[in-house]
């Protein structure tokens, strides 16, 4: 690819960087593995040839899917430091419900919900809830029928719900 | 009511049937509202979770800021200013000569302390703008070794 890159191409290319990053920190959970990860993506973008990359009908679906790959290759060979299924969710000192929680302490408890589910059902949350994906495009990514996702999306939705009242009512 | 209204639309998220939009809604309500009844205090905080996530971006990092004044210049500094001082002191003692007041004294070591407060500002200014350029350096560096 040439270095006299358009802008709008440019952009969109920055747009999809931070949206990889996102993706590739949920499942390498370190910063710099998520970096790392990152940048293998962008570069393996950066070497399509235009003729390529024109086929695509999204660069940004391409480029989800080489990050969802990359993700499922790095946990495989274990090499990635992994948030263990075992890992108990540190549960609260005392919650008085009159008192007002501190935001970010729960919503560290949501990062570990969603981070402990199974591979598939976290891509399904990062990719409705976070990246805000249309059915089509998380169907495209992940290789699945739109209904499927919707299924999985209403069980994993109720499930996050439960698991969080769980943990607040534990602390009572 | 409006809260019927966020009552359907969550109903209709928990099954899987909202649309980006209707989504959107229920997370400006619940990221925006206060005094929300209780039994929607995870809603808040799944939506606020989602709504901060979203936002987090590729770090972009520039090398880090280093003073270019090192140690020794600052002693070299400090000794000179002593010794000037001393001398002035000592000019003093013996009586000849004009005597150093203590205004004359207070304002040499403030002239001291902008001219180093000035020759820093400087030092930084450069130490960002080098920065800066090394960091677009090593990018294009590496975009341009994968090409070749």
């Amino acid at each position: 690819m040439q270095l006299s890159i358009q802008k709008p191409f440019l952009n969109q290319i920055l747009g999809i960087r931070d949206k990889v990053f996102r993706l590739t920190k949920r499942f390498l959970v370190s910063n710099e593995e998520a970096e790392d990860a990152t940048q293998e993506v962008i570069l393996k973008l950066w070497e399509m040839d235009e003729e390529r990359l024109s086929k695509l009908d999204s660069i940004e679906a391409y480029s989800m899917i080489i990050a969802k790959n990359y993700c499922l290759d790095r946990l495989k060979s274990k090499q990635a430091k992994v948030v263990s299924l075992d890992e108990r969710i540190a549960a609260p000192k005392t919650i008085s419900l009159q008192k007002k929680i501190e935001v970010t302490d729960e919503m560290d408890w949501v990062s570990k919900l969603i981070d402990q589910l199974p591979e598939k059902e976290r891509m399904i949350i990062q990719l409705r809830e976070i990246e805000q994906y249309e059915f089509d495009q998380i169907a495209k990514i992940l290789n699945l029928p739109e209904g499927t996702i919707r299924v999985y999306l209403s069980r994993i939705r109720k499930k996050l719900k439960n698991q969080f009242l769980e943990i607040q009512n534990h602390g009572i | 009511m409006e809260s019927k209204k966020i009552k359907k639309l969550l109903d209709s998220y928990f099954e899987g049937k909202t649309s980006i939009s209707q989504e959107r809604i229920l997370r400006l309500y619940f990221t925006s509202t206060q005094d929300l009844p209780l039994k929607w205090e995870p809603h808040r905080v799944f939506f606020g979770y989602y709504n901060k996530v979203s936002l987090e971006a590729f770090p972009v990092q520039y090398s880090k800021h280093k003073s270019l004044i090192r140690p020794w210049m600052i002693a070299a500094a400090m000794v000179t200013l002593i010794i000037s001082i001393q001398f002035a002191t000592k000019i003093n003692n013996k009586d000849k000569g004009p005597e150093v007041s203590q205004e004359e004294m207070e304002f040499a070591f403030h002239q001291f302390k902008e001219s180093m407060k000035k020759l820093s500002i400087n030092l930084n200014k450069g130490t960002q703008k080098i920065a800066y350029l090394d960091y677009l350096d090593q990018t294009t560096q590496k975009i341009i070794k994968k090409l070749l």
